[in-house]
């Protein structure tokens, strides 16, 4: 069970948005899928909910080929995207309401009793909230709409740091109490790090990792020191990228185990999540400091 | 109980670390109830799956043990355990780095001594 | 039910419209007397009606869309919620506009089935007119409408500028067929002719293949913003 990716091309002209993109998200998990601006992170979560048609590959949602499924819409799945698409002179009120009409699964109830924990109040209008709190009463949604498979884009844009804790504890509390798949992009990479169990990268329209974010952790480090010993002892590893520093360098290694021990005058240090995001996607050829 | 989290070890080993702290110093009594895995993922902010696998060290090591319907107890003698377990890797613990860093700093092993004798007197 | 649902949303936004087809059918009838043949200004104002559900459709579309894609709803289904809420609020309009032609000539109204009967249809039965006025007026306007969401859906991933001017640049050229038809019409019979019952039966299937093309697209056309 879960949702399969498989090989999905995804085309703009001329432009490849997503090039033969295949995962899997397992169900009952908490996803971090980050890539940089413009990676394809958003193309490709348009494409599960079914906003974005005209592309090469097929989905299958628990089994069943998303294409044979309901043509109204997904029941299984609810997308919270950047854009705002509420209409801006209704309430939010009003909003919860309807949205209790189009899916019946949403919990209005709980939705309600969340916005005080944003410092929102029902009967604001959309185009009355700021960017933060319109991030905030969309997140409520997706928290409250107990489908299977729940994808946030960007649940942190505009909330201050008060309110991104505020989401993160709904989220796990959500997550404990429904057991729910729950799949999220963001850019705060060191603040999402220890909320996900799942970690996916993309970039430049293709997967580069997809994996239990502790396995990647505990495989990954920096090495320092002298250039030609670090070059020895990683020939058979996974460099992503080095720094050089004169004669002594440090190499940036995953997908092998962390060393124990130490030669003496090498350094090993373990990579938080964001270290290890950018070396991986920063642009290439940036090999001196 | 304060969790402090650092970048030097995985978050699952803190967490198991730290639990046995609190257990060891008698935070968490033997017998007694310890905060259940999405009690802790929430008010830490991190996946309860992660803190599954932290506590799921400690129950290897009889340390917890799991009560069907309950939640997660300590066990009796934890206390004598971690003891016996923390004294066995003193060495590694705290020795063997000692010994590395003096090394490095050029203390003989005679001012190594004149330091302990030092840290007992201002420990009593 | 869902789409039920879907479409009940919809009427929110119809019930301003509905307001305003009353009010202009209302003004519409108060500046017109029924005349024995069909006039310029009875084409005119027909034709302006025309632009009026047409701009209604393009509203139908935008305004409902982008609630309807945030709930998941696919093209497809946004395009069946709008399809779905199309017959009460055209037969509404419909009788509305009807209604207002009745209750401005009440003392005359067998001399305006004669003034819309023309050649061929013989006409006894006031119902029955009433009724086949009603099925042209829903017609038209389902035209209209569907004309103008499936206008809006091609065009959605322009500027907001570009479709304006496109809009205006629509209606412009029915107003120019217009002025043509009344300049070479009232000569040749032209006007006439454009209320014959044939010519007005032919809205009824043109409207079903305009409702057909919208499935069409609606399962082809990808509705996202292009991002360069």
């Amino acid at each position: 069970m879960g949702i399969e990716i498989k090989n999905i091309t995804k085309k703009y002209g001329k432009k490849t948005a997503l090039d033969s993109v295949s995962l899997e998200f397992e169900k009952g998990k908490i996803y971090g899928l980050l890539g940089r601006n413009g990676a394809g992170k958003s193309t490709l979560l348009n494409i599960i909910d079914g906003r974005s048609t005209g592309f090469d590959g097929e989905i299958y949602i628990d089994g069943e080929k998303h294409s044979n499924k309901d043509r109204l819409y997904f029941e299984d799945i609810f997308l919270i995207s950047e854009d705002n698409l509420y209409p801006p002179d209704m309430s939010i009120n009003e909003i919860f309401k309807d949205t209790k009409k189009f899916r019946k699964s949403f919990d209005a109830e709980k939705a309600n009793a969340m916005l005080e924990k944003f410092g929102l109040k029902a009967k604001s209008r959309i185009k009355e909230l700021s960017t933060g709190g319109n991030t905030a009463f969309k997140n409520i949604i997706g928290l409250c709409i107990n489908t299977p498979y729940v994808f946030f884009d960007e649940p942190t844009l505009g909330l201050d740091a008060v309110n991104r804790e505020v989401f993160y504890r709904l989220l796990l509390e959500r997550y404990s109490e429904t057991d729910g798949t729950f799949i999220l992009t963001t850019h705060l990479i060191s603040e999402i790090s220890n909320i996900i169990e799942k970690l996916v990268i993309i970039d430049k329209g293709k997967i580069i990792l997809n994996d239990d974010c502790i396995n990647v952790l505990e495989n990954s480090f920096c090495i320092s020191g002298d250039k030609t010993l670090l070059c020895e002892l990683t020939e058979d590893k996974n460099v992503i990228s080095k720094q050089y520093f004169g004669n002594s360098a440090s190499y940036y290694v995953i997908g092998s185990e962390i060393p124990h021990s130490t030669v003496t005058g090498l350094e090993i240090k373990k990579l938080t999540l964001q270290e290890l995001f950018i070396k991986l996607t920063e642009d290439e050829g940036r090999e001196t400091l | 109980m304060v969790f402090k989290f650092s970048d030097d070890k995985p978050i699952y080993i803190q967490i198991a670390e730290q639990l046995e702290d609190a257990i060891f110093t008698g935070t968490f009594p033997e017998e007694t109830q310890i905060p259940s895995t999405t009690e802790l993922s929430v008010s830490l902010q991190i996946n309860p799956a992660t803190v599954l696998k932290g506590m799921n060290i400690l129950v290897s090591e009889n340390i917890i043990y799991k009560k069907r319907g309950l939640g997660m107890f300590v066990t009796s003698g934890a206390t004598e355990k971690i003891r016996k377990k923390r004294q066995e890797s003193f060495y590694e613990d705290f020795i063997s780095p000692l010994v590395s860093e003096a090394q490095k700093l050029g203390l003989s092993k005679d001012e190594i001594n004149s330091l302990i004798e030092r840290g007992y007197k201002n420990g009593d | 039910m869902k789409l039920r649902h879907a479409a009940a949303y919809r009427y929110k936004t119809l019930a301003p419209f509905l307001a305003a087809v009353i009010v202009f059918s209302i003004i519409q009838y108060i500046f017109t007397k029924p005349y024995r043949e069909v006039t310029e200004i009875d084409a005119w104002l027909s034709i302006i009606k025309g632009i009026f559900f047409f701009v209604f459709g393009i509203m139908s579309f935008k305004k409902p869309y982008k609630y309807l894609l945030q709930n998941g709803y696919q093209n497809a289904g946004i395009y069946e919620s709008f399809l779905l809420s199309l017959p009460s609020t055209l037969v509404v309009s419909a009788i509305i506009n009807v209604a207002c032609y009745l209750i401005k000539s009440q003392n005359d109204y067998f001399t305006l089935i004669f003034a819309d009967d023309n050649e061929g249809l013989a006409v006894s039965d006031m119902k029955i007119f009433l009724v086949y006025k009603i099925i042209v007026c829903t017609s038209v306007f389902a035209l209209s409408m569907i004309a103008g969401y499936l206008f809006a859906m091609i065009f959605y991933r322009l500027d907001k500028k570009v479709m304006t001017f496109l809009m205006i640049l629509a209606c412009a050229a029915a107003i120019a067929v217009l002025v043509l038809f009344t300049y070479f019409g009232s000569d040749t019979g032209l006007i006439s002719s454009y209320f014959t019952p044939a010519f007005t039966m032919l809205i009824i299937p043109l409207a079903v293949l305009l409702a057909s093309l919208g499935y069409f697209l609606s399962e082809r056309i990808s509705l996202e913003r292009s991002r360069s």
